[in-house]
């Protein structure tokens, strides 16, 4: 099949790049081997939110000129289109607070109150907690959640000068739900929690916590990853303001955004081959021509294009030997800060070199193979080296901007 | 040393890639709407190591799942999890298949048998004192429509009608029909030949044709299943040596089974053949791409459509296919309907057991559809279309009868006329 972009991986970065490049009237398609990191975001997005000395950032827009030299946002000037990625957001119905000129603090799963850029509507802030005035909070678990940490949290907020109690409510479907083998995850408690058992939810809570007892209530989000409605629907039938709080993956604010950004890029007239793995490329001198996929076998993706936004490590875009990391697909370079050997740190909650390594790019962000820039390639996301997404909470940002930043490119040709 | 260990020490199926990130279970259909169903990483990956000590853990649930993959296509690692539960299931289930599983899977003798008594079964299917006793005695659910046999087979109709004309094409094509064109709804069959002709392509029917499987796989009938398989394959075989292109399927399931649940689930190597056994409209597209075939369509046609992706056309990864050939016809509006379950995964929706979970899976898809209201519903499966006309007032077509239905025979003729 033949389109004008063929786009490899549908995480963050390849459904940003679909839509915007859908939205400028081009034909493309998405390949991608299964569900994105997405699953896993907390509903929070990074654009900075460390610094290099592992400092928390105040304002990205400030702080990324101070990064090092090599860092995507640095080489492209990228960062730049955060309020773009906004728009695009928003364009696909995913309400969400924030700015790239002042970080807020989200709450994360263990209870830490980190910086982020943007935030869905509806999740727990530090902000939106201090901006309600809010003295007294109740923090209301799951009989038998396990994931949900609400000590950890309480603790959070009383250094913000918040009191918290700590209540837990269930209901027979929940109930029903413990005896299964099945784990109490939220991803699988969400798949159970609609129509009228999400109800009976809403009146356990407005039971455990009486009107006038707190000011707000803060819940597990596992709610609303079949029916994002279902998600603001709890909301309403509280009795006492609700926001919800980060979960482990498979984290449902995750799952919600995929599904707006996924339906959105569909809408539009994307093509996404969902399951199917690019697993070869061909090469015409400095071209791509065409990708191979397990799927569609003797047929092959043909386009003028392609965006290479299959992630790193974790997606299994990039893989680790023993002498070397390399990346299968399509034989790219490597941009690895250090050799193997020096890759790993040795305290596991120091930053870790190998999370910089990634596909070598120019400063156009053209994949290098065998040296040289592939000239209808581009790298976009998790798969650009010399970005830390974890110690800088810099992935959804590097992701997002990165692909529009090809999106314009590619529209400008 | 330790990394030949890593890299030789491969468990089938992928089993060993599993990171319990639990995305697998949050889109597995039946989770959702039935409580005593641990879903897929519990009874696929977990599972397994349970079973390497005990191979009775999770036994009951197993037989909960459809076996539509949907598992399979969300999980990031590429861990075939409906494998290992099919694979865990036929390895461990004790019970033997009962007469009505063992009916429900013998679709071509049940076929053949009914489609000479066709006037006689319809109607006696349709009475309610014979579903009620079909309920009572072998546990088929009388809310069910069995789906009525034609009184002329296909491969009856090719024949008289159709097989001499084929030789006038030098392009050949051959055609794994399936049991439910033959026996139910030789209509689609026919709008296959009438398509392809006009497309300047002669259709042959295989040599010996079996039933694909599938319903054999999924009642455990693993032997019998088998001994279709090779007879399939071969004839795969003789209709390539001899010439054909491809040999197209109009329904999903025969094909994803052909190609892969015959090497994952029946140990057959396929790997020869695999790539040339198709869908038709995956055929077809590929043909108007490359410039080989060309297609007419009639000025005055129009209608609004919904396509539903069927849960193993979403495995094979050919909705784009049928979804691109459709988008072709000028005056056709398409909506694709989010890609969910149905419901039915073959004769699973019609024991009686499960009537209630098939119907529970399938309502999202039922509710997406009235709210667009379209003239028709296409898909690519047959049970998907019993499902949805069942469950809902549309009527559903494959979008090769669409096709057959929009295109100019004549001037699509001439413009592949050599
Ligand atoms: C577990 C986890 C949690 C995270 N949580 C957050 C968070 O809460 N907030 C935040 O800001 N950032 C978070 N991040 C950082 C995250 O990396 C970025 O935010 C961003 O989502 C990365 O998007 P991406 O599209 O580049 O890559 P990915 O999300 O990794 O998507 C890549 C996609 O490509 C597919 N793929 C891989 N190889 C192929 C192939 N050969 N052919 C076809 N498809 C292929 C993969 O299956 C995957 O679907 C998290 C990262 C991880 C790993
Ligand atoms: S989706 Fe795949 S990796 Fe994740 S739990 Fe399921 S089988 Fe394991
Ligand atoms: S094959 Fe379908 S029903 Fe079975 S576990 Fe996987 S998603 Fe669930």
């Amino acid at each position: 099949m033949k389109f004008d972009i063929v786009i490899i991986g549908g995480g963050l970065a390849g459904l940003t790049a679909g839509i915007s490049l859908e939205e400028k009237g081009l034909s493309t398609a998405i390949v991608s081997t299964g569900h994105s990191s997405l699953h896993f975001n907390t509903g929070s997005f990074g654009l900075l939110g460390y610094d290099a000395d592992r400092k928390p950032v105040a304002s990205p827009a400030d702080a990324i000129s101070r990064l090092a030299n090599n860092h995507p946002y640095v080489r492209t000037g990228m960062a730049s289109l955060a309020p773009q990625a906004a728009q695009l957001l928003a364009d696909a119905g995913i309400t969400m607070a924030g700015s790239e000129a002042h970080n807020h603090l989200r709450i994360s799963p263990t209870g830490i109150a980190a910086p982020a850029w943007l935030t869905l509507e509806g999740m727990a802030t530090v902000e939106n907690l201090r901006q309600q005035g809010v003295k007294r909070a109740a923090i209301v678990g799951i009989d038998g959640y396990l994931d949900f940490l609400p000590r950890f949290i309480a603790s959070t907020l009383e250094k913000a000068g918040i009191a918290a109690t700590v209540k837990s409510v269930t209901t027979d479907a929940l109930r029903l739900m413990r005896k299964n083998e099945s784990e109490m995850r939220a991803a699988n408690i969400s798949r159970i929690l609609i129509g009228d058992r999400l109800d009976r939810l809403a009146e356990a809570i407005n039971a455990a916590v009486k009107p006038g007892e707190a000011d707000v209530i803060l819940f597990p989000a596992v709610v609303g990853s079949e029916n994002p409605d279902e998600y603001a629907r709890l909301r309403r039938m509280s009795a006492t303001p609700l926001y919800y709080c980060a979960t482990p993956g498979a984290s449902v604010p995750g799952m919600i955004i995929g599904r707006q950004l996924t339906s959105r890029y569909t809408r539009l007239g994307g093509m996404i081959f969902k399951g199917d793995s690019v697993v070869a490329g061909q090469f015409d001198g400095d071209r791509l021509t065409e990708v191979k996929t397990q799927n569609l076998g003797s047929d092959s993706l043909r386009a003028d294009n392609f965006i290479f936004a299959a992630g790193s490590f974790f997606s299994h875009a990039l893989e680790a030997l023993p002498d070397r990391i390399v990346e299968p697909a399509l034989g790219l370079d490597i941009d690895s800060p250090a050799d193997r050997p020096e890759l790993f740190g040795k305290d596991l909650f120091e930053p870790q070199p190998f999370m910089k390594a990634g596909i070598a790019t120019d400063p156009a962000l053209h994949a290098m193979r065998g040296g040289r820039p592939v000239a209808n390639l581009y790298v976009a996301g998790a798969a650009l080296a010399g970005a830390d997404s974890l110690s800088e909470a810099s992935g959804s940002g590097v992701a997002m901007t990165s692909a529009l930043f090809i999106s314009n490119a590619i529209a400008h040709k | 040393m330790t990394m030949d260990f890593q890299e030789q020490n491969i468990s089938s199926h992928n089993f060993e890639q599993c990171t319990k990130c639990t995305v697998c279970t949050a889109y597995c259909p039946v989770t959702a709407v039935n409580a005593l169903y641990p879903g897929p990483k519990q009874a696929g990956p977990d599972g397994e190591r349970y079973r390497l000590k005990d191979p009775e853990f999770f036994e009951k649930a197993l037989k909960f799942c459809l076996n539509c993959k949907r598992c399979e296509v969300a999980c990031p690692s590429g861990v075939r999890i409906g494998d290992i539960i099919l694979a865990a299931r036929i390895a461990h289930t004790k019970e033997r298949p009962s007469l009505r599983d063992t009916m429900l899977a013998s679709t071509d003798l049940m076929g053949r048998t009914a489609t000479i008594c066709a006037p006689v079964v319809n109607v006696a299917l349709a009475l309610r004192p014979v579903k009620y006793l079909m309920d009572l005695t072998v546990g088929i659910d009388s809310h069910r429509r069995l789906p009525k046999y034609s009184s002329t087979k296909f491969t009856t109709w090719f024949r008289r009608n159709a097989a001499e004309r084929q030789k006038e094409f030098s392009r050949q094509v051959a055609y794994f029909h399936g049991c439910y064109v033959n026996y139910n709804y030789p209509d689609l069959g026919i709008a296959l030949v009438k398509l392809l002709n006009a497309a300047g392509t002669g259709v042959r029917l295989m040599e010996a044709e079996r039933c694909c499987g599938v319903a054999k796989i999924s009642n455990r009938l693993i032997d019998e299943a088998r001994h279709d398989a090779e007879i399939n394959i071969a004839a795969v075989r003789k209709a390539l040596a001899e010439g054909c292109q491809a040999v197209v399927a109009t329904g999903s399931t025969c094909c994803f089974t052909m190609r892969d649940e015959y090497p994952h689930i029946l140990g057959i190597d396929n790997s020869d053949v695999r790539d040339s056994i198709t869908m038709a409209t995956a055929w077809l597209y590929r043909m108007i791409e490359s410039g080989d075939v060309k297609l007419a369509f009639r000025k005055d046609f129009r209608l609004r459509l919904a396509y539903h992706t069927p849960c193993h056309m979403e495995k094979l990864g050919m909705a784009n296919y049928s979804i691109g050939l459709l988008r072709m016809i000028p005056g056709v509006e398409l909506t694709v309907l989010d890609s969910n379950c149905c419901g039915i995964a073959g004769t699973y929706g019609f024991k009686k057991e499960n009537y209630e979970t098939s119907q529970a899976i399938g309502s999202k898809l039922f509710r997406q559809i009235a709210e667009i209201n379209p003239d028709f519903v296409t898909t690519d499966c047959e049970t998907c279309k019993w499902q949805i006309e069942m469950s809902t007032p549309y009527k559903v077509k494959n979008p090769i009868e669409i096709l057959a239905e929009a295109i100019d025979v004549e001037a699509t003729a001439k413009l592949n006329r050599k």
